[in-house]
């Protein structure tokens, strides 16, 4: 008789999540399911709203990467204006998003991973927290609290407040920058650079310690999927699309993202109300694809700033020899690479005096009847398609987000977790957190990603074959 | 000052109402309006002579006033109760803020960036229930 184990609602995540994992008569796992079952339903209720207002609008999908949904929203509409933003606008949209990365890495790394992997998985659920942590190593905390109030700080610098800006808009941004702001996020740079190093450092030890977990924590074959500049550079604002296999082989390079439908399927279940992303030409069955910092790095030729390229030499030497780096758990090491390439990139472009111009924004009437704007968001690339009429007022609208992108490799992720470490049909605290921490490798955002408003607590189900609950547990 | 909630679902955005109102009142005030409360707070929290949380409730009727202190540090996601950040600011920075947390009861949290008439009759009282709270002398820490 098959069983069931649920893990419901899973912690530290952003949104609702629970986890099934089915079992045979022999006790064997052999399904295991993430199930996000919340619903927002953005793409709906933003037909027949203006074009203009889609950055404000959908910058609320999320408390997280707002400005990320703002600024894909304002490239969507360049593209129905049909028209080139100013310099200065494409180079201070360009700080913003790398402003988001930071904060938002910063979170998953030091707030949400690190009470794992610095206190360990087996350590007192009560403990293996961000509290837990602070207690633990004070110093370390602080640090991750005043570099993402950095990131934090480069969005509120820029666009007036932290969460919510409605700073870009299409054809630019609404006001030039100042010296003054500039001059108060330089001040940064310093502490920001050191604080990623002593991150780096940090993870290349806890890599070290999990030797012997590494192998099986989400470490399986699939494509890779990110934006890269023409030289194929990491890009994070602009670029193409590059898919690469797991061996590391390019499978589609320089493909426009306003051609993403072409590439990009999605399958629905009705067991999660997150969609189920893969790469078109190859089908589901071959063309699961992972997104964000680890796809990033594996689809990049290079990174364009010494320090983090430094980095990426030595994470992609991680795959061996032209291989991608296929592991789930070394997203934390590729968001830590991602900072310190932000860091150095921020302060790159901010003595750059183009960022200082008065003219940041081009103004147009609606020139096309559709556009799409494309960015890669902390969790990976994202896509923003609008139909318009000839008055700017939407008729349809599609939002693919990273962590739906991420959602066939987060199933097959918890599959191979659940079938290393569960023993019986004991739901122990080192399966449920193992559960927990394979997921969060991914830092996926659930309100998002269903288009929801949630907390993220966690429940793991044992089912029969016959559906019949077995076990049960939740925190 | 940190007034927090959601100012798009109605009389949950009161506490920005609080603080959009101290503002003009007192423009010298560290004010934040913020939609949860997440750990970056605590250097505020812990370089500030006092702290008040402004938050909108469904659990009072009227507007409550009450002295809060570290604790709860429970933390499941991406936000935390005004205790955390405070448990946070003592932990990390050794400060000890005097702290309040008003709530402003929210009677209606649907769609719209306006207030009820209960709520904004609440905001009004909390206004001059803060500005009191201002006017008092720093208190002496809560012993550790």
């Amino acid at each position: 008789m098959t069983k069931t184990i649920t893990i419901d609602p899973v912690t530290r995540i952003e949104g609702h999540a629970k986890i099934t994992i089915v079992l045979d008569d022999d006790g064997q796992v052999t399904d295991a399911r993430f199930h996000v079952n919340e619903f927002r339903g953005f793409e709906k209720f933003c037909e027949g709203r203006l074009m203009w207002e889609m950055p404000g609008i959908t910058s609320r999908i999320c408390g997280i990467c707002p400005a990320s949904h703002l600024i894909t929203s304002a490239k969507a509409g360049d593209d129905i204006l049909a028209i080139g933003i100013p310099e200065a606008a494409e180079k201070l949209r360009r700080i913003m998003t790398l402003g988001q990365w930071i904060q938002s890495h910063a979170l998953a790394f030091f707030h949400l991973a690190s009470p794992d992997l610095l206190l360990g998985m087996d350590s007192d659920p009560a403990r293996r927290n961000i509290f837990g942590l602070i207690a633990e190593k004070p110093d370390f905390a602080r640090r991750g609290i005043r570099l993402r109030k950095f990131g934090q700080e480069v969005i509120e610098v820029l666009g007036g407040r932290r969460i919510h800006t409605p700073w870009a808009v299409p054809g630019g941004v609404r006001e030039p920058f100042d010296a003054a702001g500039r001059d108060k996020l330089l001040a940064w740079i310093p502490e920001a650079r050191e604080t990623t190093r002593i991150a780096l450092d940090t993870v290349k030890a806890i890599h070290a310690r999990y030797e012997s977990e590494i192998p099986t924590f989400g470490n399986f074959h699939s494509l890779h999927m990110a934006l890269v500049g023409a030289d194929g550079r990491l890009e994070y604002y602009g670029g193409k699309l590059r898919v690469r296999d797991a061996d590391g082989n390019t499978i589609a390079d320089q493909i426009d993202p306003r051609a993403y439908a072409g590439q990009i399927a999605e399958r629905t279940e009705p067991w999660s109300y997150l969609k189920f992303p893969y790469f078109r030409p190859l089908g589901i069955e071959k063309g699961m694809y992972r997104v964000g910092p680890l796809a990033r790095l594996n689809v990049c030729d290079f990174i364009e700033t010494p320090l983090a390229e430094a980095e990426r030499v030595a994470f992609r030497a991680l795959g061996g020899g032209a291989g991608a780096v296929n592991n789930s758990f070394y997203y934390h090491y590729a968001r830590l690479i991602e900072i310190l390439f932000a860091v150095e990139k921020i302060e790159e472009l901010l003595h750059d005096p183009v960022i200082l111009h008065e003219h940041v924004r081009a103004r147009a009437m609606i020139n096309r009847d559709e556009g799409v704007g494309a960015c890669e968001a902390p969790r990976g690339v994202l896509f923003h398609h609008y139909k318009v009429d000839h008055d700017g007022v939407l008729k349809s609208v599609d939002l693919v987000i990273a962590t739906a992108q991420n959602n066939l490799a987060m199933n097959r992720a918890v599959r191979q977790l659940a079938m290393n470490h569960l023993s019986g049909v004991e739901i122990t605290e080192g399966l449920l957190n193992r559960l927990e921490a394979g997921i969060r490798c991914f830092d996926p955002c659930l309100s998002c990603s269903t288009h929801a408003v949630g907390q993220m607590p966690m429940v793991v189900r044992v089912v029969g074959p016959d559906g019949a609950l077995i076990a049960e547990r939740s925190r | 000052m940190i007034g927090f909630g959601n100012p798009l679902r109605g009389d949950d955005g009161a506490g920005h109402h609080v603080i959009a109102a101290l503002l003009e009142r007192r423009p010298e005030l560290a004010c934040l309006a913020l939609h949860q409360l997440a750990l970056d707070l605590a250097p505020d929290a812990a370089g500030s002579a006092k702290v008040i949380f402004v938050d909108a409730s469904v659990r009072v009727r009227s507007v409550t006033v009450r002295r809060i202190e570290a604790g709860d540090r429970g933390v499941a996601s991406h936000h935390l109760a005004p205790e955390a950040v405070l448990s946070a600011a003592e932990v990390l920075y050794g400060a000890r803020p005097p702290a309040w947390l008003v709530e402003v009861p929210a009677f209606a949290l649907d769609h719209g960036d306006t207030l009820s008439p209960g709520a904004a009759a609440a905001v009004r009282e909390a206004i001059a229930q803060v500005e009191a709270l201002l006017d008092i002398g720093v208190p002496s820490p809560v012993p550790a």
